[in-house]
């Protein structure tokens, strides 16, 4: 073989190693890596990691140049901790996480920042300094959820005769769970109301919930805003539907899904804001500077069928209030 | 001395005393040769003048254009700026306004009952739900008591009583002006304000409104590509911006100088133009006041955007610049080779004309414009002057000869004068004597004197004739054996100081086997001296080149001597080879004509021959033949 053949040789072949070699070294060491972490479970959560994915696209990450590793604890908090380790030595750039999932990786992380989705306030559970000024590691969007849970039993309390009681499920393992009962305890009090708190923390626990309810003669169903029960939401509606027992969620999938009510901020919403401020972290923002975001929106949505079905007549004054009526 | 030692002197400078330097240095710059001197040039000047013109008028117009430009476009920039900041605040009091309005819409009967009951509360739920902003609406009666408060985060209620009297948001509100609050951040992070509007029964309804649905007006605003808009509040801090985390950080942008000039307000003075923004780019900054609220609206984009396009204009005239340049240099090779070459070649000619006297050399150029006609003239004026200077010199020869006939003339007269009167007295002294003897009785004695008269006067005569002979000397003399090679030695110390005098190198080759001739010696000397002297004198015009005289012996075959004498003068031309021999012809202004006449004549009559021939280097070259003459017995050769 000539000299000039084996250069043409050569020339002919490199585009086509250097084709080969790249995306793999792209991937090991150039593409950056963030992590995904919610106690919930991959299967109902399509929703907000599309969000999620959204936001990201915004500040220009998607499929091509971003690898998300996605750890779902499926309900089982107590997985949390060994997830986050697990990110955290995968040395992920940064950790995308829901209320209690962030508490678990601000536990196991000071650096690496963390963008968390708190439907439970984030000063009081410790993520951030303040609202305005974050301070460490972490940022992410607070969800007012405990405030919110009081204008949920408001909206089912008018639908009620004076005296009817009213069922507050709560989940023992949050630890915002008490506060969120506290909160709609002095509220009914308030409204002079007979409420009763019944907890359930796993899928059994649900049922017997039902059962108590059922017992207990309750007329309708708080379902406070908690990514368990966001989780388990088929569910509820389906016992809701069984039980024929009206009830209000925070969020609008569920009803959606065949709830009743729900009131509260969109939480794709929020978790497209994950997604931006996530990707404004990949670009070298510091979590400490960005404030935690709050939602402005707060939406009332009425699924028509269920009441029908429930063979409730709701006011007209509540109709006009709701932002989106199902029919 | 030559001048490179004159300059090496000057270099010790310690050796010169005074101010003889400066005659020193004069002395030098006279002696410098020609071709050592700076000689001013045209292609320089050209390319200097060409170049600078060029450069001078892109730059000029390329630098106003981009002044021009510039100031044109921030003006623009500026006023384009300013009419977005007054259109978003526009926006944004508008905006207010909205909320305003629909807050007055509750002063109306239905909603200021002062015992609101379930159908009062749906009125104002409505209302919360039509104005997103608000996110609380209360009412408080003519007393300063809460009596009915709506909000999305927490329980409504009916009659709450509270006393809200010492607050400014009742006391402060007339029918006629809504109360305003300052911006305040819930929470420390979301900005908020109070407005509050009074019914005519004198009751109060107050909203509390979120300032973050700004972020729709302010993000809506495109100020370029990465210009921004955004609200600073009555004591700086910022209420509103596209990145509402900044908002949420309750930022102070008090210290910003635009901010600060925009809110001293000083009436008339410059709006502040140029500044840095929020994250400490460089902007052109323009704001607008939001007409009731005390709030400015900023509309900001970063100056490398602004000026994005200058900085192609200005890259865009470089390159016309260079384009500019580059054509400058061509025009230059043109005219270089237009003018600049051919007046070189001119002068080329002109000074080996100068040099050489050739008048034969033409300037080769040939174009119809100025420099053409130039060199065609000046080929013209050579032909002329070539023409004029041959009949010059031929008209000066003539009247030199004519000059000289006459002289002869004169001579001759002379001559015949002095022969005439001595012949004069022969003839008388003759006829005397005649009649002497004619007498019946001859008187001898008186024969005798006249006889003795007549001879006296012949003498006389023969003498006068010897006398002209003798400046001929054409006698031939029967002479001795001369050496012919130490004869010239001879004759070359006599001319030594002479010929050093002319500058002239002597180079002889002289033949050792040369045979004595038979000669005049004083005679012969002549002659070679006449030579010499000539060849020195042919010399003497020459400049630039060696002046050297070469004497050469040669022994001829046919038992003859050959002498030689070459000069590196002009030479002599073709047709004068023979008329030089010619008596009273001469080259020379001062010259008698008579100086090789008489050398042939010597020559021959030593029966040898004298003749010219054009020495290959251009010199004449003079050559003589004597025979050589046979010793008598006794005789020794001469020396």
């Amino acid at each position: 073989m000539t000299r000039r053949a084996i250069i043409v040789a050569l020339i002919g072949v490199a585009p086509f190693s250097v084709g080969l070699a790249w995306p793999a070294a792209a991937s090991a060491q150039g593409m950056p890596v963030i992590g995904f972490l919610h106690s919930g479970a991959a299967q109902v959560n399509a929703g907000i990691v599309d969000a999620f994915r959204q936001g990201l696209k915004e500040t220009g990450y998607t499929d091509k140049n971003l690898r998300i590793e996605f750890r779902w604890a499926e309900d089982h908090n107590e997985r949390l901790p060994a997830l986050a380790a697990d990110l955290i030595h995968r040395r992920v750039a940064a950790i995308a996480a829901n209320s209690i999932s962030a508490v678990a990786a601000r536990a196991a992380t000071s650096t690496i920042p963390i963008v968390f989705q708190s439907g439970i306030d984030p000063v009081v559970s410790g993520l951030v300094a303040s609202l305005g000024h974050p301070g460490g590691n972490t940022t992410g969007v607070s969800f007012f959820a405990s405030t919110l849970e009081v204008k949920k039993l408001e909206v089912v309390h008018e639908l009620l005769p004076r005296d009817a009681l009213i069922a507050l499920l709560v989940n023992p393992n949050n630890p915002q769970g008490g506060v969120q009962a506290d909160d709609l305890q002095a509220a009914a009090a308030m409204l002079k109301r007979p409420v009763t708190v019944i907890k359930a923390g796993s899928e059994a626990e649900i049922d017997t919930a039902f059962a108590a309810i059922r017992q207990m003669n309750a007329k309708a169903l708080v379902v406070v805003g908690d990514p368990f029960f966001n989780n388990r939401r088929k569910q509820l509606i389906a016992l809701a539907a069984r039980d024929a027992i009206p009830a209000i969620y925070s969020n609008r999938e569920n009803v959606d899904e065949g709830g009743l009510i729900s009131y509260g901020a969109s939480l794709p919403e929020a978790y497209r804001e994950v997604g931006l401020y996530a990707g404004r972290i990949l670009k070298g923002a510091k979590p400490a500077d960005l404030p935690v975001l709050q939602p402005t929106k707060f939406e009332m949505v009425i699924n028509l069928k269920t009441a029908d079905a429930l063979g409730l007549t709701l006011p007209p004054a509540l109709l006009d209030r709701a932002d989106k009526v199902i029919e | 001395m030559n001048w490179r030692a004159k300059a090496a002197e000057l270099m010790n400078w310690r050796a010169i005393a005074g101010d003889n330097w400066r005659a020193k240095l004069s002395e030098l710059a006279a002696a410098i040769p020609s071709q050592f001197r700076y000689h001013g040039r045209l292609r320089p000047k050209f390319v200097l003048v060409f170049t600078t013109v060029v450069c001078v008028a892109l730059i000029s117009t390329a630098a106003f254009e981009v002044l021009f430009s510039f100031q044109d476009r921030k003006a623009a920039l500026i006023r384009i700026q300013h009419e977005q900041a007054e259109a978003a605040a526009g926006e944004i009091a508008e905006f207010m306004k909205t909320i305003e309005d629909q807050l007055a819409w509750t002063t109306h009967a239905p909603w200021t009952t002062a015992t609101p009951d379930q159908q009062g509360l749906d009125l104002w739920r409505m209302m919360l739900r039509q104005v997103p902003a608000i996110t609380d609406l209360s009412l408080i009666d003519a007393s300063g008591r809460e009596v009915l408060r709506v909000s999305r985060l927490s329980l409504d209620e009916i009659g709450s009583r509270i006393d809200y009297s010492k607050d400014p948001k009742f006391f402060e509100v007339s029918p006629s002006r809504p109360y305003r609050s300052a911006v305040y951040f819930r929470g420390g992070s979301e900005p908020y304000m109070t407005i509050s509007v009074r019914a005519r029964n004198a009751s109060v309804s107050v909203a509390e409104v979120n300032l973050k649905f700004i972020w729709d007006v302010v993000s809506r605003i495109k100020v370029g590509e990465h210009g921004q808009a955004y609200v600073v509040d009555g004591r700086g801090r910022l209420i509103a911006h596209p990145d509402i985390s900044l908002v949420l950080r309750n930022i102070d942008l008090s210290g910003l100088p635009q901010v600060e000039a925009a809110r001293s307000d000083t009436e008339g003075a410059p709006e502040t133009q140029l500044a840095r923004d929020i994250y400490g780019r460089k902007v052109l900054t323009a704001n607008a006041v939001i007409a009731p609220l005390d709030w400015t609206m900023f509309v900001e984009l970063p100056l490398d955007e602004a000026y994005a396009p200058l900085y192609t204009l200005i890259l865009r005239v470089s390159i016309l610049i260079l384009l500019g340049l580059l054509l400058a240099f061509i025009a230059d090779l043109f005219l270089v080779r237009w003018i600049v070459q051919p007046l070189e070649q001119l002068e080329k000619v002109v000074s080996t004309v100068r040099r050489t006297k050739d008048y034969s050399l033409r300037v080769d150029h040939k174009s119809n414009d100025e420099i053409g006609r130039l060199a065609a003239g000046f080929n013209d004026m050579l032909s002329e002057l070539s023409v004029v200077r041959e009949r010059e010199s031929a008209d000066q020869l003539e009247l030199a000869r004519v000059s000289r006939l006459t002289t002869m003339g004169a001579m001759t007269a002379s001559i015949a004068h002095e022969i005439n009167q001595p012949l004069a007295a022969i003839a008388a002294n003759a006829n005397a004597g005649l009649r002497w003897l004619a007498r019946p009785s001859p008187d001898i004695e008186e024969v005798h004197a006249a006889l003795k008269r007549i001879n006296t006067d012949a003498h006389r005569a023969g003498e006068i004739i010897q006398s002209v002979r003798s400046i001929f000397k054409k006698a031939p003399q029967q002479g001795a054996l001369v050496d012919v090679n130490t004869m010239i030695q001879e004759v070359l110390t006599l001319v030594h100081g002479d010929l050093i005098g002319h500058q002239v190198a002597v180079k002889t080759d002289l033949d050792r086997d040369l045979l004595s001739v038979r000669a005049d010696r004083v005679q012969l000397q002549q002659v070679i001296l006449n030579l010499i002297t000539n060849a020195v004198e042919a010399m003497s015009t020459v400049e630039g080149r060696p002046r050297l005289l070469v004497v050469t012996t040669r022994r001829q075959e046919d038992d003859g001597v050959l002498i030689r004498v070459q000069d590196s003068g002009p030479g002599i031309e073709p047709g004068g080879r023979e008329r030089i021999f010619d008596a009273f012809f001469s080259t020379k202004s001062s010259g008698m004509g008579m100086g090789l006449f008489i050398c042939r004549s010597i020559v021959e009559g030593h029966g040898g021959h004298l003749w010219a021939t054009a020495a290959e280097t251009g010199g004449a070259v003079f050559n003589l033949v004597l025979p050589v003459g046979q010793p008598a017995a006794d005789e020794v050769v001469a020396s």
